[in-house]
């Protein structure tokens, strides 16, 4: 909705139209960028997808709309319609009295989840003590704005961070992780609009690597994207639940994952460095091997795609580096249609979770993260004299507006030539390579956009520190 | 033995005294806000509409997602035909406008409308 608001404000009326499923979507972003009597018509949303397919069939949908909309353009506006300024809103600690404990913990329960301040399950009560208790597990500011959560840009200071630590059932030692989790998601660079608020229901990965890992038992064996560990599920569900109450999002009101985002509790796992040979996965983000860091990247689905591995049939490590590769194939359908910005933006990252046998055969047959990536990246190519004209097409804007970053320029530009070969990624780096799971275990990829729809960015890399209860992290 | 009765006592005192206060008078929690504040830009209003359509340019702004242009062909057909006077001026792009659009429709067209396909 941001385009109809610049155009409102170089003075053009406007009318912003949509479906009548996505009107609290539209009021909720009117009221965040300051226009809240916006002038907004709706369509039905059962007719509109069913029948926007042909021009003739979406016709009545229009016809039903088109005195609405020329009413909305010359109609004066009323003084109403100016709207007023919002009352500051009330952030003070709140009191919950009961005739006993349990049922005070019962009332704190229903007054937070009914004013939708939380994710639906019980909470624990973020009182003060709690929350100094959880503050404790950093010697970072409790006043330090960490950034802004989307959609709604409310301030994550450590102390909100905390509160939402407290209520999610975290211990205070994961708090400099899901502070540094926090930093990524906010950094200016990274797309969390767009992964907190889409009608598809990607999630975030959040990869603790380094040896704060261990230190909190974050599990990366056996189960290691499923439940039962308390770090993994509380560290995700703190981050959900900031993302809630400090973003202010919420479920068809202004995130429109249209069948959620399955796992509430993020995918939060752990690299397992007890099988893997390669330097951990931060040191390819340029940070020290000793340090310990947290990955944030807004992935489709987990676990995505499978490559191979498990416990049923049998597999060769070249089985899956050829459905690595297929896989990174198949994304070549809209490829001709790749426009930053759009539904469609680009070329994909992939992050591909080899299990502890794969990566050691692979390791054995000499192979280190480099080598593979650049194995996969050379293979997934389609020749330029099977790429259509669309494809052709597509390419020089991607180039023209450096969207191809400029080390690669030359790569795509010798792809244009008869005998080239067109990579389907940008960069050899953009395959991210971790090695996760027990034994047995899968080999698997997750991947997301290149570039974000609303930011450069659909992952970051994060130093944790301020640590106070590990050695690590410090 | 002695010191360890007294223990026990100081303690069951105290938890007799605990229960006391919990199941006959008031327990209060008091509970931090878990909601980050939000600095919202001021309010303003949505541009001055024009009352008489006729002559004038109109934009329709369309974000690409599959079926829109036939939505918007629809709009576009159905507006020539009840304003044969007003020009229609098509868009379309990203999901974000971007300034430069921004600026390249509010210079071509007097209003719009807009639309981002849900």
């Amino acid at each position: 909705m941001s385009g109809y608001y610049r155009l409102e404000r170089l003075g053009k009326p406007g009318v912003y139209v949509c479906t009548d499923n996505f009107v609290h979507d539209a009021e909720s972003a009117a009221e965040d960028v300051g226009m809240p009597n916006s002038r907004i018509v709706t369509v039905k949303a059962a007719d509109y997808y069913r029948l926007r397919g042909t021009d003739e069939g979406i016709m009545p949908v229009a016809g039903a709309i088109i005195d609405r909309l020329v009413d909305g353009l010359t109609r004066p506006l009323t003084p109403e319609e100016a709207g007023t300024e919002p009352e500051k809103e009330n952030l003070e600690p709140i009191e919950v009295s009961a005739e006993s404990y349990e049922r005070a913990i019962e009332k704190f329960n229903d007054l937070y989840l009914d004013n939708k301040w939380g994710d639906g399950l019980t909470l624990t009560p973020p009182t003060k003590e709690a929350v100094a208790a959880m503050l404790e597990g950093t010697s970072r500011s409790p006043d330090e704005v960490i950034g802004t959560v989307a959609p709604k840009n409310g301030a994550a200071t450590v102390e909100k961070i905390a509160i939402n630590a407290v209520m999610a059932g975290a211990r205070p030692e994961y708090l400099p992780v899901i502070i540094a989790a926090m930093e990524g998601i906010t950094d200016p660079d990274y797309d969390d609009l767009h992964v907190m608020t889409s009608t598809g229901s990607f999630n975030f990965a959040v990869m603790v690597t380094g040896p704060i890992a261990e230190e909190l038992n974050i599990n990366s064996g056996i189960g290691f994207l499923g439940y039962g560990w308390r770090a993994n599920s509380t560290i995700g569900r703190a981050l959900r639940l900031s993302l809630i109450n400090i973003g202010r999002v919420w479920p068809g009101v202004n995130d429109m994952a249209l069948v959620g985002r399955p796992s509430q509790q993020f995918y939060v796992f752990a690299e397992n460095r007890e099988f893997s040979t390669w330097p951990p996965f931060h040191v390819t983000q340029g940070f020290k091997r000793e340090e310990s860091c947290v990955t944030v990247s807004s992935v489709m689905s987990a676990p995505g795609d499978l490559l191979g591995g498990g416990a049923v049939a049998t597999w060769t490590p070249q089985d899956v580096l050829d459905n690595a590769v297929r896989m990174m194939m198949e994304s070549r359908w809209g490829m001709a249609t790749w426009k930053r910005g759009s539904a469609n933006p680009g070329p994909m990252k992939y992050i591909l979770f080899f299990e502890p046998v794969l990566a050691g055969e692979l390791a054995g047959q000499g192979h280190d993260r480099e080598s593979l990536q650049k194995y996969i990246y050379e293979r997934a190519v389609i020749p330029y004299e099977e790429l259509t004209p669309a494809e052709i097409a597509n390419v020089q804007p991607r180039i023209d507006s450096g969207e191809i970053p400029g080390d690669r320029v030359s790569v795509f530009k010798e792809a244009l030539k008869p005998g080239g070969k067109l990579p389907m990624l940008d960069r050899p780096e953009d395959i991210r390579i971790v090695v996760a799971g027990g034994i047995p275990g899968y080999s698997f990829a997750m991947y997301f956009w290149r570039e974000g729809l609303y930011a450069p960015t659909s992952d970051q890399t994060k130093l944790i520190h301020g640590a106070t209860l590990t050695r690590a992290g410090r | 033995m002695k010191k360890f009765c007294i223990g026990t006592f100081i303690v069951t005192a105290a938890l007799i005294l605990a229960v006391g206060c919990l199941t006959s008078g008031d327990v209060t929690l008091e509970v931090l806000n878990p909601r980050g504040e939000i600095e919202l830009p001021p309010v303003s209003a949505p541009g001055a509409r024009i009352t008489d359509l006729t002559g004038k340019k109109i934009g329709l702004y369309w974000n690409e997602k599959q079926g829109g242009n036939h939505f918007w062909n629809g709009i576009e057909q159905l507006l020539k035909q009840k304003l044969p006077e007003t020009k229609v001026l098509r868009y379309s792009g990203a999901f974000d406008l971007g300034d430069e659009l921004a600026a390249k429709i509010a210079k071509e067209t007097d209003a719009f409308l807009y639309g981002v396909g849900d």
